[in-house]
């Protein structure tokens, strides 16, 4: 360093000037916010606390469109999540399932995203144990689909034909119980979309006039969906995670299932929002705190 | 590198061998399972030591599942797609009968009818009531009804599909190669039992089933000259032929988009139409149904179709917008916009916390068991 910087750099540093409590308000470190947010998450995940529920007509809705399928028709699942978003999905899922285990209503899976297909196989293996529903009679995968828009307009004619086999097996669909009597999709009742993405809208844009369809998404997907259930071209929605626990509810009301994730992850979730607006409140406490103690020191 | 990050890296690299060491113990006392669980909650751990800060074991398990996700990428696009829905229909041999495969169907399906022989008697008996009655009911000279064979072969299908089709009774008289007879004490399972059981079936019924063809479908084999036009684009001479497949996709999916639209907009544009006048004088009704409007209800309707033009009026770039009625339904439509996107915004955070609350449960109830 310099002589002459030296000469003019001040002797003592100057002192430092009180950060004012609104300030810090304002700048919490945000490793501190996450801590918190972990620690509250935690607390209610260990020890769950149960969430009053009033259930959304659009899970409503679809759920009673399900409960009325009829004996003589199959419900066609279409799963296209992945365990990126099984916080919300999963508990969909498994709630509409349980419902048509129940209800010993035949269905088929189906995805427009590989591993997708996968992950729904997981489970509905494990759930046909639990209520014996047997392969290739109660229920079926149709397996993945590479190209959504052509595989609507074909099983919307021929379903045989466009799907030629399933996807555990490897047999001609005909072949299977299941699957006697069923010929293209006017042979469904409803279409149930579960999905992180926009593939609701394949299904709008080509399914058959006479086939229903529900759609379940994440909750960052669902507000662009509900104009179409405003319309009617979707018979119902469930909104994410607070839909799981709608489906849930409705299902142990009508004891064509029970409670699950849906439920429990909805403790952790309200108390994560609760975390959310109090720090709101409290950022906003500090920066009105600051702004008058500015105008103080304006008015001095 | 920072002294910090040295000492966490070396910290991480120490780590690996007791995790390596915990991993085998787990593996042993729980199987696959429990090491899933393992790796899982520290693969959670890692990537959410970003919280903290940016550091080398958040950088190394990015990496890691990077990696992962783009090697399951090239396994399922070959397992999923390319395997079963192009090479197969091409080169697989194909053991599902169809009705083209049956040569003379006269003979075929007379033998069948009348039981000429213990197989065709057996495979007979195995066809369902209706289909029986179908093929009871051709009396000839022509061949049966086209339902009536497609129902026959489907059924043989089947039989084919459902076990062996081998019975030293049945096939009694039938001249079977020496190949066919080392198959049989193979005792072969899935698409090779399926495969044994054509055979015998080609054997059986000489001339009259079709041999086992590969899938056949050699047209699909256009797709790759297709597919590999597009890796023109790195050419400035040749550079027009991967526009080729482009044109050729877009002229498919734009007839598609016709009827695409059309059942998407259609009902939205017909569904904004909605009355405004109550025609129930009461603020709800509990008996409410098609053609019932409350005064809510028409609330409601007159907040969406205000909505509706606001946001209509504030996309209209084709004059400029000067009259002060239009300016400040401008500004309104803009603000319900802000509104509306607040929602979705709420609707993201909603998503992300639901993420974090199933990570947290995967990490302390299914992997530390630390609940139920």
């Amino acid at each position: 360093m310099s002589k002459n910087n030296q000469e003019t750099q001040p002797m003592t540093p100057p002192a430092k000037a009180p950060v004012h409590m609104g300030d810090r308000l304002q700048s919490i470190d945000r490793r501190i916010l996450w801590l918190i947010l972990l620690v509250v998450v935690s607390l209610f995940t260990v020890f769950p606390v149960t969430v009053l529920n009033a259930t959304d007509p659009r899970s409503k809705a679809l759920w009673k469109t399900i409960d009325e399928t009829p004996k003589s028709k199959m419900v066609l699942l279409s799963s296209d999540w992945s365990k990126g978003t099984r916080g919300e999905n999963q508990g969909q899922f498994v709630a509409v399932v349980r419902h048509l285990m129940t209800r010993r209503t035949r269905f088929a899976l189906s995805s427009f995203d590989a591993p997708s297909n996968e992950v729904a196989m997981t489970l509905l293996t494990g759930l046909a144990r639990e209520y014996g529903y047997k392969y290739g009679t109660d229920w079926i995968n149709f397996g993945y689909q590479a190209s959504p828009n052509n595989y609507v307009k074909g099983i919307n004619v021929d379903l045989i034909a466009t799907v030629r086999t399933d996807s555990v097996e490897h047999k001609p669909l005909q072949t299977f119980p299941v699957m006697q009597g069923v010929k293209s999709l006017d042979d469904f009742h409803i279409v149930v979309e579960f999905s992180a993405s926009a593939f609701h809208l394949t299904w709008i844009q080509f399914l058959s006039q006479d086939v229903k369809l529900g759609f379940c998404p994440t909750s960052v997907m669902a507000p662009e969906a509900l104009a179409y259930c405003a319309s009617g071209q979707l018979v119902g929605i469930l909104w994410g995670a607070k839909g799981a626990y709608d489906y849930e509810q409705l299902n142990e009301q009508a004891h064509t299932g029970k409670f699950g994730i849906g439920r429990r992850y909805m403790g952790p979730l309200s108390a994560a929002f609760a975390l959310v607006i109090l720090s709101i409140t409290i950022g906003n406490i500090g920066m009105f705190w600051s702004r008058s103690k500015a105008s103080e020191e304006a008015r001095q | 590198m920072k002294n910090t990050d040295r000492i966490i890296s070396m910290a991480g690299l120490i780590l690996v061998i007791p995790l390596v060491a915990i991993g085998i113990a787990i593996y042993h006392a729980k199987g696959e399972p429990g090491v899933t669980a393992l790796l899982g909650g520290l693969a959670t751990l890692a990537l959410y030591s970003i919280l903290y800060r940016e550091n080398p074991i958040y950088r190394f398990a990015e990496h890691v599942f990077l990696g992962l996700a783009a090697g399951y990428l090239v396994v399922m696009s070959w397992v999923s797609i390319l395997s079963t829905q192009w090479y197969d229909p091409i080169f697989k041999p194909e053991t599902t009968l169809v009705r083209a495969d049956i040569l003379k169907p006269m003979d075929f399906f007379a033998k069948l009818k009348t039981k000429a022989d213990p197989l065709s008697a057996a495979i007979s008996q195995g066809l369902t009531l209706e289909t029986r009655t179908k093929l009871d009911a051709w009396q000839g000279p022509d061949a049966p009804p086209v339902d009536t064979q497609n129902a026959v072969v489907d059924e043989i299908n089947g039989t084919i599909q459902s076990g062996p089709l081998y019975d030293p009774a049945t096939f009694q008289g039938v001249q079977l190669s020496r190949e066919i007879m080392r198959q049989i004490k193979r005792e072969p399972e899935g698409a090779n039992l399926e495969k044994l059981n054509r055979q015998l079936l080609v054997a059986a019924y000489p001339g009259q089933v079709d041999q086992i063809h590969a899938g056949g479908r050699w047209l699909w084999l256009w797709l790759v000259p297709l597919g590999l036009m597009g890796y023109f684009v790195f050419s400035r001479k040749h550079g027009w032929i991967s526009r080729v497949p482009l044109v050729l996709l877009s002229g498919f999916v734009a007839g598609q988009q016709f009827q695409a639209y059309a059942k998407q907009y259609l009902p939205q544009i017909r569904d904004s139409f909605k009355p405004l006048i109550p025609n129930v004088h009461t603020l709800s009704t509990s008996t409410p149904g098609p053609g019932v409007l409350t005064i809510s209800g028409a609330i409601n309707n007159l907040i969406f179709v205000f909505t509706l033009v606001a946001v209509v009026v504030y996309f209209l770039f084709a004059f400029e917008q000067k009259n002060r009625v239009v300016q400040r339904i401008a500004v309104s439509g803009r603000w319900l916009i802000m509104i509306g996107f607040g929602a979705i915004f709420g609707s993201t955070i909603m998503t992300r916390f639901a993420l974090l609350v199933d990570r947290m449960y995967f990490v302390l109830i299914e992997w530390l068991k630390l609940g139920h």
